[in-house]
């Protein structure tokens, strides 16, 4: 495993973000001030969806090596880790974040309506979400959730059959070797057999290392393919937002708000844990001026 | 003529709209021809709509409208082939068409939970042997959606089968009666579920666990029957219903809270407690004081409804029925005025704007928790009412379910 190629291609996936945010951002001033056709927007959120692809099939690559390290990465904070589902976000926050945007500038435009204001146009909020597309994206958001659950029940029964078969079995075992050669040193100084029972013991203790490893591998390649159907999920759910249910302006302002919202985040966060460790230095270095005083962190 | 329009027919287009000009198209060539022969035409139409109507009010939205195509096109089949008088003569045994079914819109979003455990149930004509009686329920589940479900799919024929054994002329005391039954028959129903439920059905998140917690599973239920002359509603939970008089929002229905003074002092006087954690709860658990279900709640939560029967007069606007998604976070008269305002923007409904709607109808009325809603019956007005009103809750930031049903009430229209 090469820790340092998966950070890698996690700074290039962030690049991609900042740039994907500036232009999407550009698209969007475009739009309001009437610059810009919907095929010109199809083709940002189109540029914008195959990044995504993009990250998901390098991630898929290096992901057969090392499954584990993209459920808690190390290249993350763990603010950041806290919030990742199955290695990433989880797909029916964008349509909690849909809603959030669906909802500015309605309250305005039902006072406007009810004042009378309105010229009869029924209120649809500044990103005009019409009716239709508020039952399709209701309907997407139930599928989203039901295939969420899904996944989440197979990690979780990856998780209890792991601890459950073989590894507590082999705990155990080594808890019993352990007690047998407490008894066996006791023994061994008077018995001419003494030799003979530590060599079989040294080849059950490697045969059950052999099996700890088995385990752990087959742990690794099973997250792996778990990773790999989050991150499509993850994609389809995007996608369908993206290209079925929104037009090419809704979309832009959606995924220019994912965009901003996932950045901000991990700024965030990384400013407080920078703020952290910089206490701990200080809390380190009075404690190397006196021996006898430990620093209470 | 008799070729071409069979062929014409053979082509129908699968949208409703298509079919509608179809429609047209066949209606223009009948008047072309024979000016009787046009009536008779329109008449089995009319009846045709009826026959839908009544017929299957199981069918959910997709069926309905799949049944539709096919009996426009067998209706239109027979009307042109050499056996129209035989055809004409089972037309006579069918009811007469009643003058205007209801319009209503309707509108279900699960929002921001994860869950939906509201359903709704909207159900035209649903007395059998009577006509303009229209039966609408909002029903939000809790613990699980399976009495809510049971609610959608039951409680219009329960209350049917009530009221025929009542033969009820429309007196308030015997509604009451009619009321009180059919709920106490959903809550036994409820009861009995996880014992009775067929093998085939695929089990749900209460049943699943261990011990079960199907006793745990309720529904509040809020319930309007509406006739020309009368509004019947009965409640139990705090879902609501609210009528709109010259503006003015009439509360039809009165929530079910715990620490209401008079369900206080009911609770307690039967031996219950209510606790405050995250607001009043009924042991420190249920957020309703009735609610169809919750076996093991019981006697402190009840399924007794309240009911309410009222006259209606011309200047009724709309009823409106809803989950708590919506009034947690919308005032009745804020909902009133909305509804009031989509009415005005609409205008008087016209004939000729049916059509083009039936498209935006279909999607507008699809969601799968809304049984019963005929695309074609849904007007545009209390639509958009329903969705702005949903979509409003949802920018006011409700963290529930919302279900939301517009009755237009208005006369002379």
């Amino acid at each position: 495993m090469d820790m340092a190629r998966y950070e890698s291609c996690y700074r290039h996936w962030i690049a991609g973000q900042e740039a994907g945010l500036a232009e999407l951002e550009a698209a969007s001033a475009n739009a309001a001030a009437g610059r810009a056709t919907d095929a010109e927007l199809r083709t940002v959120v189109e540029r914008c969806m195959l990044g995504y692809q993009d990250y998901a099939t390098r991630r898929r690559a290096l992901s057969r090596e090392d499954g584990v390290a993209f459920f808690a990465p190390p290249w993350c904070t763990a603010f950041e880790n806290s919030v990742l589902w199955l290695g990433g976000c989880r797909p029916s926050l964008t349509v909690r974040l849909l809603y959030n945007l669906s909802g500015e500038g309605l309250e305005a435009q039902v006072e406007e309506l009810l004042g009378g204001l309105s010229n009869g146009v029924i209120p649809t909020g500044a990103l005009g979400i019409t009716s239709a597309q508020l039952v399709l994206i209701n309907d997407l958001h139930s599928r989203t959730v039901h295939q969420e659950n899904a996944l989440s029940d197979r990690l979780a029964t990856l998780q209890e059959d792991i601890a459950d078969r073989p590894l507590l079995p082999i705990v155990r075992q080594r808890e019993l070797a352990a007690a047998a050669r407490l008894g066996a040193a006791a023994a061994a100084s008077g018995s001419c057999d003494g030799a003979a029972r530590r060599r079989l013991r040294a080849a059950r203790l490697g045969a059950a290392d052999a099996e700890v490893d088995a385990a752990l591998d087959s742990y690794k390649a099973a997250l792996s393919r778990l990773l790999v159907e989050a991150d499509e999920l993850r994609m389809a759910t995007a996608r369908a937002l993206a290209t079925e249910i929104l037009t090419p302006r809704q979309a832009v302002e959606m995924l220019a708000a994912g965009k901003h919202l996932h950045l901000s985040v991990r700024d965030w966060s990384r400013r407080r844990e920078a703020a952290a460790g910089a206490q701990q230095q200080l809390g380190g270095q009075s404690a190397g001026t006196d021996n006898t005083v430990r620093p209470s962190t | 003529m008799a070729e071409i329009c069979c062929e014409e027919a053979k082509s129908t287009p699968a949208t409703a709209v298509a079919a509608a000009s179809v429609s047209a198209t066949a209606a223009a060539a009948a008047a072309v021809a024979v000016a009787s022969s046009a009536l008779e035409r329109r008449r089995r139409r009319l009846e045709m709509r009826r026959f839908r109507v009544a017929g299957d009010p199981e069918a959910p939205v997709a069926e309905d409208v799949r049944a539709a195509k096919r009996q426009r096109l067998a209706r239109t089949l027979s009307s042109t082939c050499p056996d129209a008088g035989s055809g004409s003569g089972s037309d006579s045994d069918r009811p007469a068409l009643p003058e205007r079914l209801p319009r209503y819109g309707v509108t279900s979003v699960c929002g921001r939970r994860r869950e939906m455990e509201d359903t709704v149930s909207v159900r035209p004509d649903f007395v059998p042997g009577t006509s303009k009686q229209h039966f609408f329920g909002v029903f939000d589940g809790h613990g699980c959606s399976h009495v809510a479900t049971m609610c959608q799919n039951m409680m219009h024929e329960v209350v049917a089968d009530e009221h025929r054994k009542a033969d009820c002329s429309g007196e308030e005391t015997a509604w009451k009666a009619v009321m009180e039954r059919s709920f106490a028959r959903l809550d036994e129903q409820a009861a009995s579920w996880a014992t009775s439920r067929s093998r085939d059905e695929p089990s749900c998140r209460c049943e699943q666990q261990k011990p079960l917690r199907c006793d745990h599973v309720g529904s509040t239920a809020v319930v309007a029957v509406v006739s020309p002359t009368h509004v019947v509603v009965a409640n139990a939970g705090d879902s609501r219903a609210v009528l709109s008089r010259a503006g003015v929002p009439v509360p039809l229905s009165v929530d079910h809270k715990p620490d209401r003074p008079d369900e206080l002092a009911r609770i307690k006087a039967a031996g219950g407690r209510v606790i405050y954690w995250d607001g009043a709860r009924v042991l420190g658990v249920l957020a309703m004081s009735r609610a169809i279900g919750d076996g093991y709640l019981k006697p402190f939560v009840s399924s007794e409804p309240e009911v309410t029967v009222t006259e209606r007069t011309d200047d009724d606007e709309c009823l409106i029925l809803a989950s708590d998604g919506l009034w947690d976070v919308v005032t009745n008269e804020m909902a009133c005025e909305v509804v009031r305002a989509c009415f005005h923007s609409n205008g008087p409904p016209a004939p000729a704007a049916r059509a083009n709607g039936a498209a935006l109808r279909a999607a507008e009325n699809g969601s799968a928790a809304a049984k019963g809603v005929s695309v074609e019956d849904s007007d545009k007005a209390c639509s958009d009412a329903a969705m702005l009103l949903a979509k409003l809750a949802l920018a006011r930031r409700s963290a529930d379910n919302v279900s939301v049903v517009v009755v237009d009430l208005r006369r002379g229209i």
